[in-house]
């Protein structure tokens, strides 16, 4: 994993976590606080009914007392009641206008036996027996009762009184609709109230019912009456608080989600933030060797970034002075190692004409007639010795060319080198636009390329290897940049057989080669030509997967120009 | 067919016997007939000057239509209150020996004539229908002065369907009637301080306030309205509540429960006999309510249609309701069905029975009890003739009169 990586995953679980045990908190303290606050206005609204419904009673209880007192003082009613035929009717009527005129909706007038004298909401129900009515209601508590009408019942809530005309005692029964008491109750938000009855099984399994209040009940509907219990309901859907609670939630959720989102952008922006600089100098460390030692590790950070930035600049430096000191060893061991090279080589050369030289001497003395027979002979092995010392001479003239920097045009020297060069192997360019002019001794910078080019021509060609034949080479050009320093990047590509590790360790050694006839100096004149103009050459290799050396050499400045 | 005449008389006392359905009596003799007055008891108001040119008529909108009629149609004959026929266009009539050929004349100066007469008749199909429901053969207009018509059956008397308004003509130049609904919703008692000439009302409470003014001349009309309790035949209505004590019964509805001036009914019914209706077996059986409960209707505007229903209801059981219904609704759950039984106001006589008996066959008509309005008059207001159909129109007869 990386550091990156991990910084983020602990960033997140350290904002994460606090996080969402602070949502679930807030969460079930909403759930908590809701559901009380809930209970709280159930418990209000019960109470109100409760208020309400005694007021009401109360209320009723009134107007029957003002009735049971106002029916004796009327004589009709009077006569009526002692049998009077003419008075019968007004009788019959006498409830209707009385529950009108109390603003009932129920009204009833019964004589001691229960026989129904006079009803107001039902007017031609008279002479019917209702006993069970005033019985259940001598306990004088309101009662709610399911009444018969002439098109079909009335739920009222009715109190009960007396009065006594002409000696005979006769009951009030008194009530108001159960829809309107309930339309009359103050209107709570969510929460609503109603009737439940016996075997109503509607309201209560709804399991909406949040509280009661519990009634006596009588049906009158029913063939036998029997006293039962009712209630009135509050009923709370729970859809409301559901809902809020789904919000409070969602909310919660939202609010987690863009928190973490905020989280992991900032643990991203400081990860990036830390990451960046070290994975800067972890590539510009990667790209140090002896080669290239110029990587600049200057920083103004004051951090542990620009410590550790400061302390790969001071080690580059010591690299680099040790790799100069290691090059001037190099050098010096390459100049005894040539110095020998040279003695055994001039030696080598200088055998023959030695050897010719005293044959000559031993004709002249011995035969002078046929020295110049004998000249004639030898005078191949003179001419031999003599060509290989010249090339030797080339050679090691090569060693150390005088240089002169100037702006070069690199893309006509690759075509130029691609274009001569070729030996039946094709050789391809790929050159970049608009490539900067390199600061090069033109004539050395054909020189590094031709031998380069001529290198890879080799790997290449002749080779029977099924990886190898056909192979190919290729010269890419582009503009490159190293810290500020504008670069020329030519790269020479081969579909070789490639090398080594071992092989690529030496490759930069004088007179080491792989080549049948090679000299081993080729490759080592072009590195230490490409190190004079300033440059540098790094060989990428594998087994099986061709060879790229790649030069690069510093672009010619205006001052250049 | 039945509901097309569906406004039900007032009441049209009417001699069953003589109407076209088969009472006719043996022949007899052909002698002329004179026509009689109209009893005295038909003649109510008091001056016979009407107060401006258009007689102010105030009745429920259920019998408007009897009453528009009676003002702007004239019929070959009239009915007086009592079921008597006195003239209408024709001045008197005459009969064979066998009692089915009768000749009605008509005077000379009086248009519209007998060819008039005969002319509308066939041209109307309803006219035709009831002429041939009521046995009328033929009807043969000699001149303008003369009718000649054949029953198909021999009849003692002139038949009392010639005073059927199906069978009149619009009368030119008759003052005209200004007929004012009572049932629109409005307080009937502000109808009363306005003085109509006329306001009819069996509302105790309205006769009760008419009663107490000083302008206000109170006449009880003729008994002209029987409502009884049609139950259908696959219903669950409360015979037995009906038949046990059925004297004692209608007298407790009569005297307790109908808001109205009312008695016990009493026979004979005009429906008692409708089995020589030529399309009875046409009429649709009525379906009943599927539910338990046993279901009584009514017209809901008719407030004596209401207690009968509620009276019952309450002798019956819980499963028992009654349930108020608009005319039309009325009309077609009688045709359709949907209750078990139905409380309905019928004329206490019928001109035409075939076709005033617009409910399904099958169905049981229990009377129960028969009522009478009473006419609020102004006491300076005009004389009224109150026609055999319950109507009223202004009086032609006294001198004085228009």
């Amino acid at each position: 994993m990386s550091f990156r990586a991990r910084l983020l995953v602990a960033f997140g679980v350290a904002v994460l976590v606090p996080l969402l045990v602070f949502a679930v908190g807030v969460h079930r303290e909403m759930d908590r606080r809701l559901t009380a606050e809930y209970r709280t206005r159930v418990d209000a609204a019960v109470e109100v009914v409760r208020g309400q419904l005694e007021r009401e009673s109360s209320d009723i209880a009134g107007r029957l007392a003002a009735l049971a007192s106002s029916f004796p003082q009327d004589n009709r009613f009077r006569l009526a009641v002692q049998g009077d035929a003419s008075a019968r009717r007004y009788l019959l009527d006498v409830a209707g206008d009385a529950m009108r005129l109390a603003g009932l909706s129920l009204l009833e007038i019964q004589d001691t036996a229960g026989r129904v004298l006079s009803s107001g909401h039902f007017r031609n129900a008279f002479d019917r027996l209702e006993p069970a009515l005033p019985l259940a209601l001598q306990g004088g508590r309101p009662l709610l009762v399911r009444a018969r009408t002439a098109d079909g019942s009335l739920l009222a809530l009715v109190r009960l009184d007396s009065l006594r005309v002409a000696g005979e005692r006769l009951t009030v029964v008194g009530g108001t609709a159960a829809d309107a008491l309930v339309g009359r109750l103050p209107r709570a938000r969510d929460l609503a109230v109603a009737f439940a009855l016996p075997r109503d099984t509607v309201v209560r399994a709804s399991g909406a019912v949040a509280g009661e209040v519990p009634l006596d009940f009588l049906d009158l509907t029913r063939s036998s009456p029997a006293p039962a219990k009712a209630a009135l309901v509050v009923t709370g859907s729970p859809a409301p608080l559901e809902a809020l609670r789904r919000s409070v939630t969602r909310w919660s959720l939202l609010a987690a989600a863009a928190t973490a989102a905020l989280a992991l952008l900032l643990a991203s922006w400081l990860a990036a933030r830390v990451n960046r600089p070290l994975a800067d100098l972890a590539d510009k460390t990667a790209r140090i060797d002896l080669d290239r030692l110029d990587q600049d590790f200057s920083t103004t950070r004051t951090d542990e970034i620009g410590a550790l930035s400061r302390l790969l600049g001071a080690m580059t430096e010591r690299l680099r002075l040790g790799a100069s000191r290691l090059r001037e060893a190099e050098r010096r061991v390459a100049m005894g190692d040539l110095a020998r090279q040279v003695n055994h080589d001039i030696k080598n050369g200088l055998a023959p004409i030695r050897h010719v030289l005293r044959h000559l001497d031993e004709v002249a003395r011995d035969d002078p007639a046929a020295l110049a027979k004998v000249l004639a002979e030898r005078r191949g092995t003179l001419d031999s010795s003599l060509a290989y010392l010249d090339t030797l001479a080339r050679n090691y003239a090569g060693l150390s060319p005088a240089l002169s920097r100037e702006p070069c045009d690199v893309n006509a020297i690759v075509e130029e080198v691609a274009q001569g060069a070729t030996r039946g192997v094709p050789v391809g360019t790929v050159l970049a636009g608009a490539l900067p002019q390199a600061a090069a001794d033109r004539t050395v910078l054909r020189r590094i390329l031709e031998n380069l080019v001529g290198n890879a021509i080799d790997s290449v060609a002749g080779r029977r290897e099924p990886a190898v034949v056909n192979g190919t080479v290729t010269v890419t050009t582009e503009a490159a940049s190293r810290a500020s320093e504008s670069l020329v990047r030519v790269t020479v590509a081969d579909t070789g057989p490639g090398m080594t590790r071992e092989q690529l360790d030496r490759a930069f050694d004088d007179f080491f080669t792989t080549k049948e006839g090679g000299t081993g100096l080729g490759l080592s004149i072009v590195r230490r030509l490409v190190l004079d103009l300033g440059g540098a050459l790094r060989i990428e290799t594998e087994p099986g997967t061709g060879t790229r050396a790649i030069v690069e050499l510093p672009a010619a400045s205006e001052r250049t120009r | 067919m039945y509901l097309r005449h569906g406004l039900l008389a007032l009441g049209i006392p009417a001699a069953l016997g003589l109407s076209a359905c088969g009472h006719g009596a043996p022949p007899v003799a052909p002698a002329p007939q004179a026509p009689p007055s109209p009893a005295s008891a038909c003649l109510i108001g008091t001056t016979g000057v009407p107060s401006h040119d258009t007689l102010t008529i105030v009745v429920s909108q259920q019998d408007s239509a009897t009453v528009a009629s009676a003002n702007e149609f004239d019929t070959l004959i009239r009915l007086d209150c009592e079921g008597r026929p006195v003239p209408g266009l024709a001045t008197s009539w005459s009969h064979d020996s066998t009692g089915k050929v009768w000749t009605f004349l008509l005077p000379d100066s009086t248009a519209p004539g007998a060819l008039d007469l005969a002319s509308a008749w066939n041209s109307s199909p309803q006219a035709s229908a009831v002429l041939s429901m009521s046995g009328v053969k033929e009807s043969v207009p000699v001149d303008q002065r003369k009718l000649v018509v054949t029953l198909d059956a021999s009849s003692a008397s002139v038949p009392a369907i010639f005073a059927d308004h199906t069978l009149g003509l619009r009368r030119p130049g008759a003052p005209r009637a200004i007929v004012v609904h009572t049932t629109d919703g409005r307080d009937v008692r502000d109808l009363v301080d306005r003085a109509p000439d006329v306001l009819v009302t069996g509302d105790p409470n309205v006769l009760d306030y008419a009663s107490k003014r000083p302008g206000s001349v109170l006449t009880p009309l003729p008994w002209d309205r029987v409502y009884v309790l049609l139950m259908a035949p696959e219903g669950r209505p409360p015979r037995a509540l009906i038949t046990s004590d059925s004297t004692a019964f209608r007298t407790q509805l009569a005297r307790d429960a109908v808001p109205a001036e009312a008695r016990p009914a009493k026979p004979p019914y005009w429906w008692s006999d409708l089995a020589s209706c030529a399309d009875s077996d046409s009429r649709v059986p009525v379906e009943t309510g599927t539910t338990s409960q046993v279901t009584i209707g009514y017209l809901a505007s008719d407030p004596a249609a209401r207690a009968l229903a509620e009276r019952i209801v309450a002798l019956g059981d819980s499963s028992w309701f009654a349930r108020g219904l608009a005319a039309h609704d009325l009309a077609t759950g009688l045709q359709g069905g949907g209750m078990d039984a139905y409380i309905l106001s019928l004329p206490i006589r019928s001109l035409v029975p075939c076709r005033d008996a617009n409910w399904p066959a099958g169905a049981t008509l229990v009377p129960l009890v028969e009522t009478r309005r009473t006419a609020i008059l102004r006491k300076d207001g005009p004389a009224l003739v109150v026609g055999g159909d319950g109507s009223l129109r202004p009086d032609t007869t006294t001198p004085g009169g228009p």
